[in-house]
């Protein structure tokens, strides 16, 4: 097992509060990674570091090796680590297709950057369509992202994250809101993108789902990991059920 | 929009010179109308795709129509270069403004950049009224001789409308297919969720500041043909005004298309002929217009007219 993704001690504060508290992580290529932890815990400010998209206060990230602490957004993606969100966050006004093709940018020198944004079009395209085709939303390529079902919401979300050269899909509670037939059906897709390569984080809440399909789960409690290992070994361990379900004390009426 | 109307326009356009003539009812005012259209309409398309396409409105376009216009107007006249490479360097040095003033104003959104279009648009204007050795001052470039069309016998009036139309047309093929270009596309996306954007890998910034050079190079465009349509150069084509016209013929029509920056711009400059002998209540009857358009069709009469059909899928193929 070699780890892809590595967070070593990574620290973020919002003013005096301590949102995640030198947390270390690894993410193994071909393997699913879940983040549980109750309400407040700090996995979604430790996705938004991992995204680029909050700059942490300290500690490291390394991605295949490479140091990526602090990179923008845009470059995280690039680099591999892609992301949905908890609310989808699509192109609303744009088609199925148009909303993955935009995700195809791997372009790392800015002369090819120019010549792909100009006239890569037919090559994006026919990669979007791939994908689509994947996530089984190739017959609603042509509709307005904004007309889609709720459950076909995240399916195209996460088309757009595997678009470029996804080392890292990180799914911020992908089967939220949806019924169970859509969480079975979501849980077949993301055993088809473990076997496509990439390596899957994810935050969830549904339990079911986590115990399931991970490979691993951390546990964090107030910024803090409390646990880490199988599912089998989190679900018993004292300190998660004392973080879920209280301490023994208040636990007796 | 397929093949037959953009034919029948292209024809429309090529025929336009005899059916005026053969109509006889005041030619020359007529030719002059049908040839200030195309320059009004690629002035509203430059609009289209910093506000439409990009989300970001800019009442400042008419400086880079300044910039445009004066870089031909001083190529053409006094340095005495052909017209069409002089309308090129016009194009060029927008391109060139646009570049200088993109980066710091593509720092700022919503009413932020919108200020700063303002402030930038003011500049321009101050600047050509007031740096004299340059620009000529009020009283601007004068006498700019049209290309020699006799030569190749057509009368001057009919060779520069016909290049007018040219760029015309050519401009929204250009928007067309910047539309449709993964820098177009990416622009959209900005303009739908920008954190999303960047989440996914697309260069926010480079993004932005392409399609802010593209916006003033086409406004460039239309400043550059103005100095071929009446022969001179003069400040007061450049005044806020202009700048707050193009929004208006965007917003009539629709912001974020192409059919809508031409259905806009052609109802405004009918309206305007109409209530030309009204001069001092254009400006009032327009703000009405754009009131009314604002509260009753949000989307522009051509938005409003397509979310009333089926929507037909723009990257279906």
């Amino acid at each position: 097992m070699s780890a892809v993704l590595e967070v070593r001690g990574l620290v973020k504060r919002f003013g005096g509060l301590v949102a995640v508290d030198s947390l270390d992580l690894d993410v193994a290529a071909g393997q699913i990674t879940s983040l549980i932890g109750p309400n407040g815990a700090g996995k979604t400010t430790v996705f938004n570091m991992l995204s680029g998209i909050t700059r942490p206060d300290a500690g490291r990230i390394r991605l295949a090796g490479a140091d990526v602490t602090g990179a923008a957004s845009w470059r995280m993606a690039r680099a591999g680590v892609c992301r949905t969100f908890q609310n989808p966050r699509l192109f609303w006004n744009l088609t199925v297709l148009e909303n993955v093709a935009v995700a195809i940018q791997r372009e790392r020198s800015l002369a090819g950057e120019l010549v792909a944004l100009l006239f890569a079009e037919r090559r994006y395209a026919e990669e979007a369509r791939e994908l689509l085709a994947f996530v089984g939303l190739a017959d609603r390529a042509a509709e307005l992202a904004s007309s889609l079902p709720y459950g076909h919401l995240r399916r195209l979300e996460l088309a757009r994250a595997l678009a470029g050269t996804a080392q890292v899909v990180m799914l911020d509670e992908p089967v939220a809101g949806m019924n169970p037939a859509e969480v079975d059906d979501l849980m077949r897709l993301l055993e088809a993108i473990r076997r496509r390569g990439p390596a899957l984080f994810l935050i969830e809440h549904n339990m079911r789902v986590v115990l399931d399909i991970s490979d691993r789960v951390t546990v964090l409690n107030f910024g803090r990991k409390i646990a880490e290992g199988t599912p089998a070994h989190v679900r018993t361990h004292p300190a998660v059920v004392e973080a879920y379900l209280g301490g023994a004390r208040e636990a007796t009426p | 929009m397929r093949w037959a109307p953009r034919l029948l326009a292209v024809g429309a356009v090529a025929a336009a010179p005899w059916l005026i003539s053969a109509l006889g009812w005041r030619p020359s005012y007529l030719l002059q109308l049908a040839g200030l259209l195309p320059i009004l309409i690629v002035a509203a398309l430059s609009e289209t795709i910093i506000a439409g396409f990009g989300g970001q409105v800019s009442v400042g376009q008419a400086g880079f129509m300044a910039v445009g216009a004066y870089t031909t107007g001083l190529l053409a006249g006094s340095a005495a270069w052909p017209w069409v490479a002089s309308i090129g360097a016009g194009v060029l040095a927008s391109i060139a403004v646009a570049a200088l003033v993109g980066v710091p104003a593509l720092r700022l959104r919503g009413p932020y950049f919108v200020m700063a279009s303002l402030a930038f648009g003011g500049i321009a204007y101050v600047v050509a009224t007031n740096w004299i050795e340059v620009t000529g001052g009020p009283g601007g470039l004068r006498n700019l001789a049209p290309p020699a069309f006799e030569r190749v016998g057509l009368h001057p009036d009919v060779g520069v409308f016909y290049m007018l139309w040219i760029a015309g047309f050519g401009t929204v093929g250009l928007v067309a297919w910047f539309r449709d270009t993964p820098l177009g596309r990416s622009l959209l996306a900005v303009r739908e969720d920008e954190l999303a954007a960047a989440a996914v890998g697309v260069h926010v910034a480079l993004v932005k500041s392409l399609s802010f050079m593209m916006s003033g190079a086409i406004a460039g465009l239309a400043g550059a043909l103005l100095p071929l349509f009446v022969g001179l150069v003069t400040p007061d084509a450049f005044s806020i005004n202009q700048s707050l016209l193009i929004l208006t013929q965007v917003l009539i029509g629709g912001i974020d298309r192409i059919r809508g920056a031409i259905v806009g711009t052609v109802l405004l400059l009918v309206v305007g002929e109409l209530l030309r002998d009204f001069a001092e209540f254009q400006l009032l009857i327009y703000g009405l217009v754009m009131l009314g358009v604002i509260l009753f069709f949000p989307r522009g009469l051509v938005g409003e007219l397509l979310a009333r059909r089926p929507a037909r899928a723009r990257m279906a193929g």
